[in-house]
């Protein structure tokens, strides 16, 4: 959610120059949504059980928790790894889009380039921990695939959001 | 001498004596009252608040700017978008509620809010379609008549519901495959944008019926970025690109007329790294016919939503920029009013309304934490 720069976390790297960014940030809370770096992007219907957070390792480094993870290059809104579920799991009680948004990010362990599915945890307000904006290539809202400012928790049983996953759906070619 | 003592002496214990009975006094019984707001002037104000930490129960502030007083409140739910007759009685938003809070069974309502009471008038249940997206402009619109409202649907399929306000009933919902919103034009069309670069013009019938659509060739998507947040003075359109470029259409004819583009800046403005950027980032003040427009000195592809203190001021004939407004706290959205005596008014991101006096210049001041996510100004 780009729009949300200044008041949501984006990385470290974009918000270090800008302390009054962190103010903002610090005072606006969520939002929704997901959005794409890459082009050529699809919603995916990711209707399988998301696998079981794994522990930082040397083949997939970095926290989970904060906002330079390298899975969340594209993501924009709270992060469920901070709202009670994890980087692929959502927060007890919530349910996972069906219709989302897809990202390619680059593991630094590995070089690969990884196609990443950021699902909405849906069913539960904003949960209002981790917000998160990593967004850099959104397009306006013609471009609905492309744009983070639409609530994504679209097929669920609710359409309420309450954080974002980050799951690895294969290699990008 | 002594004598004056006397007198003062004796005047005083007079006056304590009856400012001692005054307070004795018992005040009369009181009755609760309500508060019934004028027919809205042309300043009255509406802040549409999104409340990213709590999108299900949201709200409307409601303030006069000119006294800096809060008015009332609308509550509203799921982040709803609003808009405004044109004859100032009534705020329409599209809400949404579940029976449980966050889960049970949802419902989809226009409920039509009396500008004076802030009262609902009437509701009337509508498909459960609505896009809840961050509150754009255009996605709930009257026609200028007021007959007809339009509900923007997103499923991830765009649809726009037409509801006839006259009969409270809802007449039609039109697929705008491809195309995003609903700009209203006149009593009986609306324009939406298209992925493919185009604007699609709809036209009703009294009904609510379709009865023609157009497309125009409007902007390149694979070349710019246009901000799909316009504003609007009478039917035409002012749309800017993420660079600066100002992108006009005229919709008030049969068919859409593309007018003259021009630059926000200067090459050199743009190497400094001026561009434009926010959410409702630029706004019409039609009575001096200006156009006002966030800007960013340090501009990167990335923050073209963000907010800014910087305003620039433009001739909206000529182009010509004429002055820079600038606001203490970072603003998000603007709005000007349509009156001959306009202000320009800010959602400044701590929730506040940041207020200029246009036929000056002058930041006439801060009304501070009204709202909590602000994301739309709308006036009359």
């Amino acid at each position: 959610m780009k729009f949300l720069d200044r008041f949501f976390e984006r990385s470290s790297r974009h918000v270090a120059n800008t302390t009054g960014r962190r103010q903002f940030i610090a005072k606006f809370g969520s939002l929704m949504a997901v959005g794409v770096a890459a082009p050529a992007l699809l919603p995916i219907d990711r209707t399988g059980k998301a696998l079981a957070a794994g522990e930082a390792s040397a083949g997939d480094p970095g926290d989970p928790t904060s906002c330079d993870y390298w899975r969340y290059c594209s993501v924009d809104g709270f992060l469920c790894s901070c709202c009670g579920g994890s980087v692929t799991t959502c927060p007890p009680g919530t349910e996972s889009s069906t219709v989302t948004w897809v990202g390619t990010c680059r593991n630094p362990a590995d070089g690969i380039d990884y196609i990443i599915s950021y699902n909405d945890c849906c069913g539960k307000h904003s949960c209002a921990q981790c917000a998160c904006t990593r967004n850099d290539s959104e397009e306006p809202m013609y471009r609905p695939f492309n744009n983070n400012d639409i609530n994504w928790c679209l097929g669920t049983e609710s359409s309420v959001y309450n954080c974002t996953v980050a799951v690895i759906k294969g290699v990008a070619s | 001498m002594m004598h004056l003592t006397k007198k003062l002496a004796c005047c005083l214990m007079v006056a304590s004596s009856f400012i001692a009975a005054t307070a004795n006094a018992r005040l009369p019984n009181e009755t609760v009252g309500s508060t019934t707001l004028p027919l809205p002037d042309d300043h009255r104000s509406y802040m549409v608040d999104f409340e990213f930490n709590n999108m299900v129960s949201t709200r409307i502030a409601v303030i006069d700017p000119d006294k800096q007083k809060y008015l009332g409140m609308i509550p509203t739910g799921h982040a709803a978008p609003a808009t405004l007759s044109r004859d100032r009685k009534t705020i329409f938003t599209a809400d949404f509620f579940f029976t449980r809070y966050v889960r049970g069974e949802r419902t989809d309502v226009l409920t039509a809010w009396d500008s004076q009471t802030l009262s609902p008038k009437w509701e009337l249940e509508v498909s459960s379609e609505r896009a809840f997206t961050l509150t754009e402009r255009f996605s709930l619109a009257t026609s200028s008549d007021d007959k007809f409202v339009y509900i923007y649907n997103f499923t991830p399929s765009t649809t726009v519901t037409v509801v006839d306000t006259t009969k409270q009933e809802m007449v039609n919902e039109i697929a705008i495959n491809g195309c995003i919103l609903n700009y209203p034009v006149g009593e009986r069309r609306f324009a939406s944008l298209c992925g493919d670069g185009s604007l699609q013009l709809i036209t009703l019938d009294d009904n609510g019926k379709e009865v023609d659509r157009s497309k125009t060739t409007f902007f390149d998507p694979d070349k710019v970025k246009l901000v799909e947040r316009a504003t609007v003075v009478d039917e035409t359109y002012y749309f800017v690109t993420t660079l600066g470029e100002v992108v006009p259409v005229d919709l008030s004819g049969d068919e859409p007329e593309l007018l003259p583009r021009w630059s926000l800046v200067t090459e050199e403005e743009r190497a400094e790294g001026w561009a434009p950027g926010g959410w409702q980032l630029l706004t019409a003040a039609p009575g001096l016919n200006r156009l006002y427009v966030l800007m960013h000195p340090d501009h990167k592809a990335y923050n073209w939503e963000d907010p800014s203190q910087t305003i620039w001021e433009f001739d909206l004939e000529t182009g010509e920029r004429l002055g820079t407004l600038e606001s203490p706290n970072l603003i998000w959205s603007l709005n000007a009013t349509s009156d001959d005596k306009p202000l320009l008014l800010g959602a400044n991101i701590e929730g506040g309304l940041e207020i200029f006096e246009l036929s000056t210049g002058e930041h006439t001041g801060t009304m501070e934490g009204v709202t909590k996510t602000p994301t739309l100004i709308l006036n009359h």
